[in-house]
């Protein structure tokens, strides 16, 4: 098992350790993308605000929004408008308020009146960012992280094909009864397999989203005078200076129809108002992706006061492969099949590298106590907090949601930050508790789990008197979906406790 | 084992581990900077010999990239004699250097 004594054992050296340092970072993109792929649904759970019912087919931007955006944002270097569609029944409006906070406030697109705003960054606004950034801002360092972790993963499954030679004789065997060793890599083997395209395409796809940030030494090298040119044209985004003039906003709405025209009936998802209020103003109309994998750039921009049209962009082809891809990864389209697909695959993920972390630990465990090593201690702690204390952490996460107070404010820190502190405290106190109690962590943090899991769909009931049954009949499935995916949560824990238990005590 | 082994280099313990950061830290951050290299000269190229707009160039290069550099990691790994992964860092030394004199003459 070195780099230097044949393809097999060298490519077998490469997954074992690649797989160990970039485990629990994998599994924690992994864990956090799946949750994503229903990162609306979750949203309407956290915000209970937001459970309306579908939004009307035509709405007027300049009636319903433009008032509210003018006096929440009239000072807002840009306010943007994101319209509703099928998994958000709401109008979405985004500014920067007075201190430079980016700020959402969403609007009833029926009565037009402004949803109180209840404190929670809730899935669109923590997990979806802490998918690709984990949050760590300083000099882009998670996003470089999340970067390795992608080139790991494609490293991982290139090494993983070369060493498990016996694809398919493997993909058919799952000694479910054997020892938990070989059942641990036998669905190691069997969720690397099944999910073998989707974990090579969601990983290559999650990096090109963000070939800019990997690779900005090849912009620079072709764009020496800076790398706004080349958004500009490879991306079609329009700017120029504010005049410091007043001027009043031309109509939203006769823009957007303007652009539904030009676009052979696709609608507009998305307006951005640039210098709101400034004679040198412009906004920018997005074309929508619902029906199509690749979320495209083609744009619109208008004078603000006067409508002229300053730019119509469409799609280059090569952009449009990026674009592709970045679709591919993102899901924006409407299609629940493949919106279910894409969460089970990502969940196939999880248990692919869960299984591979922890059949690592147990090849080595009882030799390596043997010879007196601690390192194996760290990693059985690490596999615990990746796997049960992730989960612990986002189930923190839920019900501090659902327990703190509107005005709840701590440190200097707001509501919806104390749930973010939440998450990384619960995670911190699940790695001590992993630390101190080894491998028997496991079976105190699976019921954890069953415990909590509950919790968060009872917690939701209470505060919002949406039990299971309610939320059925008034066709709030997005609510409905959440509780019972926690409540299986709960019961795939308590599942796993038994069997452990059952394993201690066989041995 | 029937097929012959091939022996390390270098046998001792501390010069195994020495071989092996050297392999690590060549493949990761001499695998990246050929990367870089090898992709800005392919979107070069697809400008002067393609005419490619340059947009379209930097993005097909940078999506290359990832597979340039995916190959160059496992190649890092597979290939049992460490002075050739050695090379990686003359190469895109020499890609950098040839990449800085197109750009400044053409």
């Amino acid at each position: 098992m070195a780099p230097d004594s044949g393809l097999r054992s060298s490519m077998g050296w490469l997954h074992t350790w690649a797989g160990v340092v970039l485990g629990s970072l994998l599994l924690t993109v992994f864990w956090s993308g799946s949750l994503v792929v229903f990162d609306r649904e979750i949203d309407r759970w956290m915000q209970p605000a937001t459970r309306l019912a579908a939004a009307p087919a035509v709405i007027s931007l300049d009636r319903l929004v433009v008032p509210h955006a003018q006096r929440l944002a009239g000072a807002a270097p840009r306010w943007s408008i994101t319209l509703p569609d099928r998994r958000t029944p709401v109008i979405q409006l985004e500014y920067q308020d007075a201190q430079g906070v980016s700020t959402r406030r969403f609007i009833d697109p029926y009565s037009g009146e402004l949803l109180p705003d209840e404190g929670s960054w809730a899935a669109t606004g923590f997990l979806f960012p802490f998918h690709y950034s984990l949050h760590l801002r300083w000099r882009d360092l998670g996003y470089w992280l999340v970067g390795i972790a992608g080139m790991g993963m494609l490293t991982l499954l290139a090494s993983g094909v070369v060493i498990h030679r016996k694809l398919i004789r493997e993909f058919f065997t799952f000694r479910r009864h054997k020892s938990t060793q070989r059942a641990t890599l036998d669905l190691h083997n069997l969720t690397g397999i099944v999910a073998l395209p989707f974990h090579f395409l969601i990983s290559l796809s999650g990096l090109i989203i963000f070939f800019a940030i990997y690779f900005p030494a090849v912009i620079e090298r072709l764009y020496p005078n800076g790398s706004s040119q080349f958004t500009a044209q490879a991306f079609g985004s329009y700017t120029r200076p504010a005049a410091g003039e007043p001027a009043a906003l031309a109509s939203l709405d006769a823009m957007r129809s303007r652009a539904r025209n030009a676009w052979q009936g696709d609608e507009p998802y998305m307006l951005r108002v640039w210098y709101p209020g400034d004679s040198q103003g412009y906004v920018e109309v997005r074309r929508t992706f619902a029906r199509q994998i690749s979320m495209n750039v083609d744009r619109m921009t208008f004078d603000s006061s006067n409508a002229a049209l300053l730019l119509d962009h469409r799609t280059a082809p090569i952009a449009g492969i990026q674009r592709f891809f970045s679709g591919l990864h993102f899901v924006q389209f409407e299609h629940w099949t493949l919106r279910w697909l894409y969460y089970l695959g990502g969940l196939c993920g999880c248990v692919m590298i869960a299984t591979g972390m922890l059949f690592w630990a147990g090849v080595r465990r009882n030799r390596h106590l043997h010879q007196g090593m601690r390192g194996v201690n760290l990693v059985d702690a690490i596999c615990v907090c990746s796997c049960t204390g992730l989960i612990l952490a986002t189930l923190g996460f839920f019900i501090a949601n659902r327990v703190l107070p509107a005005e709840a404010s701590w440190l200097g820190n707001k509501r919806a930050a104390l749930e973010g502190w939440t998450f990384f405290l619960v995670w911190a106190a699940a790695l001590l508790h992993a630390l101190r109690y080894g491998t028997r962590a496991w079976s105190g943090q699976l019921m954890a789990i069953y415990i909590a899991a509950p919790m968060a769909v009872l917690l939701n009931w209470l505060s919002t008197g949406d039990h299971l049954l309610r939320s059925l009949q008034q066709g709030l499935y997005a609510v409905a979906g959440m509780d019972l995916m926690l409540l299986l949560l709960a019961l795939l824990a308590l599942g796993t406790a038994r069997r452990l238990a059952r394993g201690v005590a066989h041995a | 084992m029937c097929e012959p082994v091939r022996h390390w280099p270098f046998d001792r313990p501390w010069q195994r581990h020495t071989a092996l950061t050297l392999r690590v830290v060549t493949a990761v951050a001499g695998g990246y900077a050929c990367t870089v290299a090898l992709s800005s000269t392919v979107a070069l190229s697809l400008v002067l010999l393609a005419d490619m707009a340059r947009s379209d160039a930097v993005l097909l290069a940078s999506m290359l990239g990832f597979i340039i550099y995916l190959a160059l990691l496992l190649w890092c790994f597979a290939e049992p004699r460490l002075w050739r992964v050695g090379l990686l860092i003359p190469l895109s030394m020499t890609l950098d250097a040839g990449l800085q004199f197109g750009l400044t003459n053409i």
